[in-house]
């Protein structure tokens, strides 16, 4: 009797212990980087596979290891040649030699030439296909010629001199000329393109796989160590913050990203794993429909920044992870200017409602799609803002629901429905133009683009266009630098942070990163050396 | 004729009460729910802090004599949220079993006693909308209504009627051919007395256990509807809202998720123990 007892008592605990040494993918003693199979967390579903029409930090992130980009950018989001090995461009900026890098193949063996180059490059500026990225370049490429077997001259509609930033979007990474003679549909669901790994499969809302392409042009051209890359990579999709936190503490995960800044030191303490957080392009802020009551009166403008304490919002909900907003860039893009950031001020802000006539205050709606971290933040805003006296109406919605009412609104400004509307951007070219445009330009209000606040300032508009027509970045920097002095004056948005990126890996993993943007950067990791 | 009736009434009341006193579970289970009551009456003079009451040097703060139940996000006492999510939770619970319960009982009525196309009617509809799980019929409700907790108490409602209405008019079509009400008629009562006097009184006990345990259930579905953000609005102390919040923090600020959860657990727990109870003392099948 005893024995037998001792004896199911043993094969439950080697049962129990079997299970718990079960699942933890790829990360046994001697196998070299290139031989481990490598399991990621990630927050959200993949939207699409065909960059031109992808308008996801994530996605993007992915295609940027299957497809190179003509220029993309090193660690630090610095602009460097990839598939393009040099520039030349003619003084007013509308006409651009691209020098092409020779010998690459794509990984349908597919040769990296002119040709293809200018397949790409045609298919950014159709406008007709109804792409989501072909506002990028659509509206500014006129004709690309082949002067070259490795060279190409795009002359452009209009001056514009945030081209080669521009062709570092991941939008813009070049795809095999067969797959886009397939079709868009092709494109979307396999892509193949001259990257560090190889497409596999990717199954809709549950994972995407890619593998390692050992051949990639990169490893010479010294873009990574030669011992760089994993056999395969497989990015499942774990929407729940919580159940990414406990598979990376588990070892089902070798990396996630992002960490829930409320994990944060959860994960710091646990000996097994390595967290990082680094200053990211992504600033937070609180837009306001400036064409409509109360907010067309700069002064409730004003009192909505005294109002809002942004020291309280990094340490309530981004959890400490972030540094005050000082420009509606982040310090990492090209074309940033330092403003002082507005220090919260209640007697102010209550003065200037007064003055503005909103001495009992008013109310107003604010819309967010329901998850938890936005229903933290709407609170937030309900709480800082009736200090002063505002009433905030929350209406937390499906997040198809709400962009809709947000972004492909097209009542004009002063009829939307949007009072404010918190988000955040990050200009994936890492460059100014890519904000301050689409942002607050006039022409950039929904439908069109993500002017939230509708602004609409003739001297602003005017001060980003001719920052367009010149390729001289000295001069294009001065310009944005009055551009953004407009913003600080006129406060169509309520500036709140400069984000974080969160990443955790597991102890074994070296040189996972996360780009300023916050896509993926895993072009030189691999198992840290003596694992 | 009229006392006679009344000692019935009586005796039948003292049986019930003998019978349920017995019932030591569902008692314990009605104490804690009448202090629940009276929790969700007095809920803002009892609550030591306010509700949205916002403190942001002490945040997710463990349970502690000043918190007892710790702090939320932003720092507001958990202890006063959920006292007075109480008075959310009852409310609807009893609020969509009632309308269910009122309008299956008619229905029932109607189609267990006139029978015919209206009760085709009646009962096919019923069947439709027994062929849903509960939460999922709520969740499409939901879906077409909008969100917040007016619609909740629609979709409860509508999801718990059909049981109602069969339990109803199973009993109906049970004694409507019984000699009392047979005698009833001939003496040539009204529909609505025979209805109401005779056949309901016959249906009551069965309605009153249904009852009881529907309205855990309701406030069960009405707090999952609330977690999975189709029920109320931030910031709403409402129990199912604050176990979804808490769910970020589970790692470290369980206080987020047990207590909201405890409090959803005692409620219906204590509502289906009296149900229970309320059945075992009812059923004159169970008698000793």
């Amino acid at each position: 009797m005893k024995k037998s007892k001792l004896l199911a008592l043993a094969l439950c605990s080697a049962m129990l212990l079997s299970a718990c040494g079960g699942s933890s993918g790829g990360d046994s003693g001697a196998k070299t980087s290139r031989e481990t199979d490598v399991k990621a967390a990630v927050s959200l579903d993949f939207t699409t596979m065909d960059p031109v029409d992808t308008s996801d930090t994530l996605s993007g992130g992915i295609q940027r290891l299957i497809m190179d980009g003509m220029f993309g950018f090193d660690d630090d989001m610095n602009n460097i040649p990839m598939l393009a090995t040099g520039y030349t461009a003619n003084d007013d900026a509308t006409e651009y030699v691209l020098t092409l890098r020779e010998g690459i193949s794509f990984t349908d063996g597919t040769p990296w030439d002119a040709a293809a180059a200018k397949a790409n490059l045609d298919k950014l500026a159709d406008t007709s296909r109804k792409l989501k990225r072909t506002s990028l370049l659509g509206p500014i490429i006129d004709t690309v010629e082949i002067t070259g077997d490795y060279e190409v001259t795009v002359k452009l509609t209009q001056p514009f001199g945030a081209f080669i930033a521009t062709l570092a979007h991941p939008a813009c990474v070049m795809m095999s000329p067969k797959v886009l003679e397939a079709g868009d549909a092709e494109c979307a669901a396999h892509p193949v393109g001259t990257g560090q790994y190889k497409f596999v499969e990717w199954e809709s809302g549950h994972h995407l796989t890619v593998e390692l392409n050992p051949d990639w042009w990169g490893y010479e051209a010294g873009l990574a160590d030669a011992d760089a890359g994993f056999k395969s990579v497989t990015f499942d999709v774990v929407t729940e913050s919580s159940t990414r936190v406990s598979g990376i503490q588990s070892g089902d995960y070798q990396f996630i990203w992002p960490v829930p800044t409320e994990s944060y030191q959860t994960l710091e303490s646990d000996s097994n794993v390595n967290v990082f957080s680094d200053e990211g392009i992504v600033v937070y802020y609180l837009c306001m429909n400036t064409q409509k009551a109360p907010f067309n009166d700069i002064r409730v403008r004003q009192a909505m920044n005294y109002a809002i304490d942004k020291d309280a919002y990094i340490e309530i909900i981004r959890n400490g992870l972030g540094t005050k907003a000082t420009s509606i860039l982040g310090p990492a893009v090209a074309g940033y200017k330092k403003n002082e950031p507005i220090e919260a001020d209640l007697d102010k802000a209550k003065e200037l409602l007064k003055e503005a006539g909103y001495e009992n205050g008013f109310t107003i709606t604010q819309y967010y799609s329901s998850n938890s971290a936005n229903e933290k933040t709407a609170q937030f805003m309900q709480q800082q803002l009736s200090q002063v006296g505002i009433t905030v109406n929350l209406v937390g919605q499906e997040s198809a629901i709400t962009n809709a009412l947000i972004q492909d609104c097209t009542k004009p400004g002063s009829e939307a429905e949007v009072d404010i509307y918190h988000t955040g951007w990050s200009p994936s070219t890492g460059d100014a133009d890519w904000a301050l445009r689409p942002l607050l330009a006039s022409e950039m209000c929904p439908p069109a683009n993500y002017n939230i606040s509708y602004f609409a300032n003739e001297e602003y508009d005017n001060l980003i266009h001719a920052a367009l027509e010149t390729a001289d970045q000295d001069e294009r920097n001065k310009l944005y630098a009055q551009a953004q002095d407009i913003v600080w004056a006129e406060l169509p948005i309520v500036p709140l942070a400069n984000s974080f990126n969160t990443w955790a890996t597991a102890k074994n993993m070296q040189n996972v990163k996360i780009y300023k943007d916050g896509a993926i950067n895993i072009r030189n990791a691999k198992l840290a050396a003596g694992e | 004729m009229s006392t006679k009736n009344e000692k019935v009434k009586s005796s039948r009341f003292q049986e019930f009460l003998k019978k349920f006193r017995k019932q030591k579970s569902a008692i314990a289970a009605l104490i804690v729910l009448l202090i629940l009551v009276f929790i969700a009456i007095f809920c803002y003079q009892i609550a030591p802090y306010g509700i949205n009451e916002f403190d942001y040097s002490s945040v997710l703060q463990k349970p502690s004599a000043a918190h007892w139940f710790g702090t939320d996000e932003f720092g507001r006492d958990l202890f006063s949220r959920i006292l007075c999510g109480t008075r959310i939770s009852l409310t609807v619970g009893l609020a969509a079993v009632t309308v269910g319960a009122i309008s299956g009982t008619v229905l029932g009525l109607i189609a267990g006693y006139y029978g015919g196309i209206a009760e085709s009617l009646i009962m096919r509809m019923c069947d439709v909308l027994f062929a849903f799980p509960g939460i999922i019929l709520a969740i499409a409700i939901i879906a077409i209504l909008g969100s917040g907790m007016t619609n909740v108490v629609i979709a409860v409602a509508v999801f718990s009627m059909p049981t109602f209405c069969r339990l109803v008019r199973s009993t109906v079509l049970a004694t409507k051919e019984s000699v009392y009400v047979q005698a009833e008629r001939s003496l040539g009562a009204s529909d609505a007395r025979i209805l109401f006097r005779h056949i309901l009184p016959a249906a009551l006990p069965n309605i009153i256990v249904q009852y009881t345990m529907s309205i855990g259930n309701s406030i069960m579905t009405a707090s999952s509807l609330s977690f999975l953000g189709m029920g109320a609005q931030a910031p709403t102390p409402e129990w199912g809202l604050i176990l979804s919040t808490g769910r970020t923090y589970m790692v470290n600020a369980v206080h987020m998720m047990l207590f909201p959860g405890l409090a959803i657990f005692i409620t219906v727990l204590c509502f289906n123990l009296l149900g229970d109870g309320l059945r075992d003392a009812l059923d004159p099948k169970l008698s000793e």
